[in-house]
């Protein structure tokens, strides 16, 4: 590979989105027709997500239902929408595309969601009874055994030691502020904090979130890879007038049909209930829409459900396994240009600066792992090929080559476990991966640790890192869940030779020894079985809450006469 | 090397000390293998080669890759169609073989006869369960508290039963061709040990003909055989009302999976692209059931290697098995894990093998308690099928020297239909030119994007023969429609 590719900043020209785009996609007579969003009521971090490099948890527990209920009427109006966080994405292209840099210094927001615990929503209005989901009812540390979570006491992992959602600590009120700037981000925490205190909230947790960029990559995660890239492309229009997508289409209109099938080359567009209630799902025909997604309560329109998980990161102890073993598989002659690199690649099923390893596997392509045209684009069934796009863009970097047996990229890479893409799974065809998908907003916390191959690199920080998860999803159960349950701890699922999740995944089942097993293929295509109890992820906090719309807020939780 | 025989499903040893009933099943899969590559050649251009082959006639050449296929034992069909909450319940029912088929509501009965007939009684009378990814459990529940005591699964094919039973099963053309010697009193006494002592052999056996109305290779109604009197019942009473023993839903036997990896060797395309999507392909090619799991996550594995240019077929032994039950997250009333060693026994077919073929749920005796009081995700068992929705179900797929086809992609032979206002399950599998249903439109009316992998010149000679042989898709596969799905 060429890795003197055009970065990608100037290789894509976006056609026609301006800051006030009103069409973002093929007006195709073939096209289904998208529902328009409540683009006022939605909030802001389920769609299109607050995306800022610096962001900050507060979570609170309401010691009084009516002071709660003034605070609501109070932080309404700083409760932002997809509206204005979607209007500043796009002011904010639109001045880059004419300056041609990042305009930092000219631009800046700050964002503010809010979601509530099941216990706290049915303090604020009876009808949350209604609520269907099990698992928000009963909530996260009821269900963190079934999540592959440590059960024993004596691990940082149980619940019984999470420092927030465990057994005794179960926050009511969840705050998610983002900005683009530090000292306005601060500001706003401090300002929530007051009135918050104001109205008798308690803050049980508050927690700092930044971007890690290193050597010129951004978005990086503690292990030091690129997240984020594959989020699903959500359909739905932003008001009647045709093509007014919410997600941009940039595959050329006269390529059908995957002109109506994806947003970037690779990024599947799934119908909007999946995420957001009071919208049609999925159904096994990815053009045809499903029925209105519903739960429980009226007011849940335009609501979704939010997971939150505090997952610490051992980044040592991840390198070590990767250093070790890299190191024995290179003596055995399995692989050429083995590396500890390249077995995360093969175990992610990206390289750290992105790079799809079905695409690349011989070193990492920072330019293909930042172009948004080219790093979600491959498959695992079939060949991919070039396609025409809006903007004349040229996709030269290797195509992926079928592997529906994993040879290449390993069958338990965490990026394969959790998308099958277009292979089937134990689930049926793509209609599972399009319904297991999730609106992953998280980010880092804590600072990076540099030289994390090098045992005796200094950690000041005394391994106070890791990841503070959150999506999005119109389902705990069957997504968030379903992905963590059966297919990232299932050895088998979803689909075989693979393994477990060796990476990313946990594994709780009885007798294991939290011992994660995969396999992955040698250059004669012989099976080598790699497996650790290293616990390199550790889950210490989270919860599940529901994020309402603001007319629920408004209308429905707020309201006194509730109680 | 060749394959000496084909053994019994999990190498399951009832048929050990019966005079030649081990080679006698050998020769029976054999047969379907052989029925169901006759059928494919006849789908292909003259000269074509089948990539499906008979492990006990065919030695290929090149490297061999062994995938075991998974799917979930719960059945999609029902969730599609009711939503999880209801279809926990359903899945606790026993539907009627006279009746429509749950949460497929445009789907004519499995056998089909005039509405009120003497024939159509007869089926009437007879039940199976709705659970159609070869794995079927039956809750048996505390009569005065409705706790469930334990919750018994099998995946054993009918046709072991039949032949146990020394009957003579049909071949890939519905013609009884398979004889087999049978032992009747160890099929009782397995009976007896597995579902009660108070089963009787003539409980087990056919009172009448069964038979069902189809239709000719010239389109003419003609009554079709399924079961001669005297014949095993796969549907008798104790394994439906009252108890279990073996798959009863129709769509569950192992002919059925045989002739679905065939089919599945036969490479599609749509607008001159290859059809890959497992859901697009199963409607596009005809086989297996469309909404559930099993059938297109099959179908696709197969097509998968096959569009590698690799010969395929079915590991032996050829059988449907559970291969795990994923216990994490279930926890007894103390809030411990359980060990599912002691919870879930496999009782018969290889543990080890991942090639289980009936196992029961239970808590141990010592424990004091019931399967209700153990909670999955701190939810309390209430339903079967939330302990069947962990259970990953397989068969073992076989592909060897890839590169060496490359058979052309033949147009699609059927389509599927969907009215989400009536479920989101897709409902039927329609030959091409059929009428839609009111109120139903066509699915994957596209092919499912660009791929690499397109027509290439040198196979389009033989494209446009290959069309003309899938019009007449239904008549010229001569399977019987109760075998079609």
């Amino acid at each position: 590979m060429d890795t003197t590719s055009p970065v990608p900043e100037n290789n894509i020209e976006l056609k026609n989105y301006t800051a006030l785009s009103r069409e973002t996609g093929p007006v195709n007579i073939d096209a289904p027709l998208e529902p328009v969003l409540d683009i006022s009521d939605i909030q802001g971090n389920a769609l299109p997500g607050f995306n800022k490099p610096h962001q900050y948890v507060l979570c609170f527990k309401m010691h009084d239902t009516l002071s709660g209920k003034k605070f609501l009427k109070e932080i309404l109006p700083h409760i932002s929408t997809l509206e204005e966080v979607l209007a500043f994405r796009r002011l904010y292209r639109a001045r880059k595309k004419r300056l041609g840099y990042k305009p930092k210094d000219e631009l800046g927001a700050t964002w503010l969601n809010i979601s509530f615990s099941y216990e706290c929503t049915k303090r604020l209005t009876p009808s949350a009874a209604a609520f269907k989901s099990e698992a928000f009812k009963v909530g996260l540390a009821e269900r963190s055994s079934s999540l592959g979570d440590p059960t024993s006491p004596d691990n940082e992992g149980s619940p019984h030691n999470w420092i927030l959602g465990g057994k005794d600590n179960v926050p009511d009120v969840f705050i998610i502020i983002g900005g683009d700037r530090q000292e306005q981000l601060q500001e706003k925490v401090v300002f929530v904090k007051e009135i918050a205190t104001a109205f008798k909230l308690e803050c049980i947790y508050d927690e700092e979130m930044n971007t890690i960029e290193s050597d010129g990559v951004t978005g990086l995660e503690h292990f030091g890879f690129k997240d984020g890239i594959s989020q699903p492309g959500v359909r739905g229009r932003l008001s009647d007038m045709p093509g007014d997508y919410l997600q941009e289409r940039y595959i050329a209109e006269n390529v059908l049909p995957d002109s109506l099938l994806y947003g970037y080359p690779g990024q599947f567009l799934s119908w909007p209930g999946e995420f957001i209630f009071g919208y049609p799902g999925q159904t096994l025909d990815p053009l045809i829409p499903g029925s209105i997604s519903t739960e429980g309560p009226i007011w849940t329109k335009n609501g979704s459900f939010m997971v939150f998980r505090r997952y610490k990161q051992d980044v040592k102890m991840f390198w070590k396994y990767m250093l070790d073993t890299s190191d024995e598989l290179s003596k055995q002659g399995k692989f050429t240009d083995m590396s500890p690199q390249k077995l995360a690649a093969m175990l992610i099923g990206r390289w750290p600066g992105g790079a799809p390893y079905a695409r690349v596997q011989d070193k990492d392509d920072k330019a293909l792992g930042a172009d948004k045209m080219a790093n979600n684009y491959f498959r695992y069934a079939s060949d991919s090929c070039p396609v025409n796009m809006v903007n004349g863009y040229q996709d030269n970097y290797p195509q992926s080559k079928a592997d529906p047996i994993g040879l290449t990229c390993p069958m338990s890479g965490h990026i394969r476990k959790v998308n099958t893409r277009d292979t089937s799974n134990d689930a049926g065809g793509t209609l599972a991966s399009f319904q297991q998908r999730l609106l992953r907003r998280g980010l880092p916390y804590g600072p990076p640790l540099f030289n994390p191959l090098d045992p005796n690199t200094p950690d000041p920080a005394k391994g106070n890192r890791g990841l503070i998860f959150l999506s999005y999803q119109v389902s705990i159960e069957n997504q968030f869940e379903f992905l963590r349950n059966r297919w990232m701890s299932n050895r088998f699922s979803p689909r075989n030779p693979g393994g477990d999740d060796i990476a990313i995944g946990l594994n709780g089942n009885y007798d294991q020894d939290r011992v994660r097993a995969g396999m992955v293929f040698d250059e004669e295509a012989q099976p080598v079985n790699l497996s650790t109890s290293d616990q390199w992820i550790t889950p210490t906090g989270g919860g599940y809450f529901f994020s309402p719309s603001l007319s629920a807020i408004t209308h429905v939780l707020s309201e006194s006469n509730n109680v | 090397m060749k394959l000496e025989r084909f053994h019994p499903p999990g190498n399951m040893t009832d048929f050990n000390n019966i005079p030649n009933q081990l080679q006698q099943w050998s020769d029976a899969i054999s047969g379907w293998i052989d029925g169901a590559i006759q059928i494919e050649q006849g789908r292909l251009p003259a000269g074509t080669p089948v990539q499906f082959f008979n492990a006990t006639k065919t030695d290929p050449s090149g490297q061999s890759f062994i995938q075991d296929i998974i799917w979930n034992a719960f059945p999609r069909t029902l969730v599609l169609a009711y939503g999880k909450e209801m279809a926990y319940p359903k899945s606790e029912q026993l539907f009627s073989l006279g009746d429509k088929r749950p949460g497929l509501p445009t789907a004519p009965p499995f056998f089909p006869c005039p509405v009120g007939s003497e024939m159509w009684k007869l089926w009437k009378d007879l039940l199976y369960r709705p659970l159609d990814e070869y794995c079927e459990f039956r809750v048996e529940r505390d009569p005065n508290t409705q706790k469930i005591l334990r919750i018994i699964f099998t995946s054993e094919p009918p046709e072991y039963w039949q032949a146990l039973h020394g009957d003579e099963l049909q071949d890939a053309n519905g013609n009884f061709a398979y004889k087999f010697t049978g032992d009747k009193n160890l099929m009782l006494d397995l009976y007896h040990e597995y579902v009660s002592k108070e089963v009787k052999l003539e409980d087990l056996a056919c009172k009448q003909d069964y038979d069902y109305m189809g239709t000719d290779k010239d389109g003419k109604p003609v009554k079709i055989q399924v079961f001669r009197k005297g014949d095993y019942n796969p549907y008798n009473m104790w394994n439906s009302t009252k108890g279990i023993m073996h798959l009863s839903h129709p769509n569950n036997f192992i002919q059925a999976e045989i002739q679905l990896g065939a089919d599945a060797t036969i490479l599609r395309q749509k607008n001159g692209k290859p059809v890959v999507q497992a859901d697009a392909l199963v409607c596009c090619s005809g086989y297996g059931g469309t909404s559930r799991s099993s059938d297109p996550t099959i179908g696709a594995s197969v097509n998968d290697l096959a569009r590698l240019g690799a010969y395929v077929t079915i590991l032996d032994p050829i059988g449907l098995y559970m291969h795990d039950l994923n216990t994490e997250g279930f926890t007894k009333p103390n809030g411990e894990s359980i060990d599912p060693r002691e919870y879930f026994k496999v009782v018969r077919g290889d543990e080890a093998g991942g090639m289980i073929e009936r196992a029961v749920f239970e808590v141990p005796a010592k424990e004091g308690f019931t399967v209700s009081d153990l909670k999955i995700g701190g939810v309390p068992i209430n339903w079967g099928g939330q302990v069947a929705e962990h259970i990953n179900i397989k068969i073992t797929g076989n592909a060897v020297g890839p590169g060496t086809f490359k058979n052309p992609m033949l147009p699609c032979a059927t389509f599927c239909c969907i009215d989400v206002k009536v479920s989101n399950a897709l409902t039927r599998v329609s030959d091409i030119g059929d009428p839609i249903h009111t109120g139903y439109q066509e699915t994957f009316k596209n092919d499912q994007g660009t791929f690499g992998q397109t027509l290439v010149s040198d196979l389009k000679d033989g494209l446009s023969s290959a069309v003309q042989e899938a019009k007449p898709y239904r008549e010229m596969s001569g399977i019987p429609a109760h075998k079609k799905r």
